[in-house]
């Protein structure tokens, strides 16, 4: 186990060097003075030149890339432009209810986007099965600022059963903790869990056309026992494989969710940043949520390892 | 898996097969229409989308105006069926740059294994930005132009094109017909001209619509987030996020453009899981991950 855990580390090193190549190249490549655009159409040429140097955009690439690799490897993320605050600290400060809503969609899409993929596999070509996937291909592609607002419309305005946007930390109390954060979570788990229940529907119907199916089935086996013992068990593989690989997903589309609801969190720093060019936080941002995405995705790999019975470490 | 058993099968469909699938007629349908209203806005709407009329703010859908004004009093019919040309630009000019340049990475790096690797990295590395942020990023630091808006939302599109085609190709080599040709001294151009792109035909018409769908969201999201054209252009993303301070008092001003780009987005997927059905039935993996 702890070979395979420390092989698979090893093989997100290049993936990691590669996301700090294209963070890095972004902003240097860019057409145009970078520094110039970041600076905006009013300022005068002292304030390019300083920001120019402030980046060290003045230095040869390699120069430039290495300087900022070491200290990014140090912890030091940079200062954002505009509140000259470390950016990790912004980072961290932000954190907490991206963290929330990422946890809370993550719990609600899966206990209900997997049993419903089981149903429709199960169901297959009858009305179930049609069912689910009009409400999946519906999540996929009702973009989360046009849901969220229906949602706050219905439920905030017009009901009044749910505050409309703002969020409460969790030491506020479970209670209103859970008002806040439902319609974000609800929001944002149509989308992911559209995703989830689309594949676990596919990857059952996959392993259900297999022989060793037939065999269980011609054993005499109950069609329930066939399903969560035969057929889940094989499927849970492309399954957790899919949550991981749309953690990409759920990240940028609680950006946007963040932004529906008013949430403070890292979609929030995100707008603020754009709208006040302040590249370093947005470069911050890349980073940090790539490293997470990249390792989340490690602990995916655990998790099958762990659930498929033909893999062996 | 999905490649073999897709080559399996014989490669021509008849355009009766695709036309015998109401997802693809529904979809289709509803997409062609919206591309229709969109391209003959000026012949069918006559109401300029940046006319300011003070005295006309906020009003709700009427028979004057059939969806409401916004809070400069312009027409949001207007604003929204040109909005559509937008989305609809960037849909197929995004779809079009990330299948050219994706399939053209795939292709080497499937032929051609020296640069694999390379490449394959530089992808995986691209792969796991979240998508939006990556173009926020590229936006933010060569400012808002439709060029560089298709430049932005092109590049996240690319690695997952990139490694589909890697794969056929991968899987192509080792068939007999491309080992006889290379014995035959054919020049590699018209080894993968002639044997391998044809095959790459099937898969890459369900990832462009996939590709475009995606592309119109998340041009809709730069502009939601601040971070696309300004609004003298307007596109679904910027009437929204201009509406969203009025959203207590004017919900319409959200409403309608909410539904023309969900109707949007959802008539070319409906179009993409048809058209999956019938080329590349045993794939319902590779289309969405």
């Amino acid at each position: 186990m702890l070979r395979f855990l420390i092989k698979r580390l090893i093989a997100t090193l290049p993936v990691v060097v590669g996301v700090a190549i294209v963070v890095f190249l972004i902003l240097r490549l860019a057409p145009g003075d970078p520094a110039a655009v970041l600076a905006g159409g009013t300022a005068t040429p002292e304030t390019v030149a300083e920001i120019r140097q402030k980046l060290g955009l003045d230095a040869p690439l390699l120069t430039q890339f290495f300087t900022w690799a070491g200290l990014v490897l140090h912890g030091n993320l940079g200062t954002s432009i505009i509140t000259h605050q470390p950016v990790w600290n912004l980072i961290l400060q932000r954190a907490e209810p991206t963290l929330s809503l990422g946890a809370t969609t993550f719990v609600v899409s899966i206990v209900f986007a997997v049993p419903l993929g089981v149903l429709a596999a199960w169901y297959h070509q009858t009305w179930v099965d049609r069912v689910v996937m009009i409400i999946s291909v519906l999540g996929f592609s009702i973009p989360a600022f046009v849901v969220g607002y229906l949602l706050v419309y219905l439920f905030a305005i017009d009901l009044k059963w749910l505050p409309v946007q703002g969020f409460a930390n969790i030491s506020r109390g479970i209670g209103p903790f859970i008002s806040y954060i439902t319609l974000p979570t609800i929001t944002l788990s149509l989308f992911y869990g559209a995703l989830i229940a689309r594949i676990t529907r596919a990857s059952i119907l996959e392993v259900l056309g297999e022989d060793y199916i037939r065999t269980a089935r011609a054993k005499g086996l109950r069609e329930s026992t066939v399903m969560t013992r035969h057929a889940l068990r094989v499927a849970a593989g492309p399954i957790i494989s899919i949550v991981g690989i749309g953690l990409a997903m759920l990240i940028s589309g609680a950006l946007i969710t963040e932004s529906v609801f008013n949430l403070p969190g890292l979609g929030r720093l995100t707008v603020d940043a754009v709208m006040s060019r302040d590249y370093p936080v947005i470069q911050g941002l890349i980073l940090v949520l790539s490293l997470v995405y990249i390792l989340i995705n490690v602990l995916v790999d655990i998790a099958y390892a762990v659930v498929d019975p033909r893999i062996r470490y | 898996m999905t490649v073999t058993t897709m080559l399996d099968r014989p490669a021509a469909h008849s355009a009766k097969t695709i036309w015998r699938n109401t997802t693809v007629v529904i979809g289709m349908t509803v997409m062609v229409s919206l591309i229709l209203i969109s391209v003959f806005v000026p012949v069918i709407y006559g109401v300029d989308p940046n006319d300011i009329v003070p005295i006309q703010r906020l009003k709700p859908p009427s028979v004057e105006h059939i969806f409401g004004t916004d809070a400069f009093g312009r027409d949001i019919a207007a604003r929204v069926l040109y909005g559509g040309r937008v989305s609809l630009l960037m849909g197929a000019l995004v779809a079009f740059f990330a299948i050219t340049v994706g399939t053209l990475i795939g292709v080497i790096s499937g032929y051609f294994r020296a640069l694999d690797q390379v490449l394959m990295r530089i992808m995986d590395g691209l792969m796991v930005i979240p998508g939006i942020l990556l173009a926020i990023a590229l936006v933010a630091v060569s400012g808002a132009s439709v060029r560089t808006l298709i430049f932005a939302i092109t590049v996240p599109e690319i690695p997952r094109v990139a490694r589909l085609v890697r794969g056929i190709v991968l899987s192509l080599r080792e068939e007999a017909y491309v080992e006889a040709a290379i014995g035959l001294g054919t020049p590699v151009y018209k080894i993968l001209w002639r044997h391998i792109l044809p095959n790459t035909f099937g898969p890459l018409i369900v990832q462009a619509t996939y590709v475009a769908a995606s592309a119109v969201i998340t041009e809709a999201a730069l502009s939601f987030l601040g971070a696309g054209l300004s609004t003298d252009i307007p596109t679904w993303g910027n009437i929204i996020a201009e509406g969203r301070m009025y959203f207590r008092i004017a919900p319409w001003i959200i409403a309608f453009p909410g539904l023309f780009l969900a109707m949007m987005v959802l008539s070319i997927n409906l179009l993409g899981d048809g058209l999956r059905d019938v080329l590349d039935p045993k794939s319902s993996f590779s289309g969405r991950t």
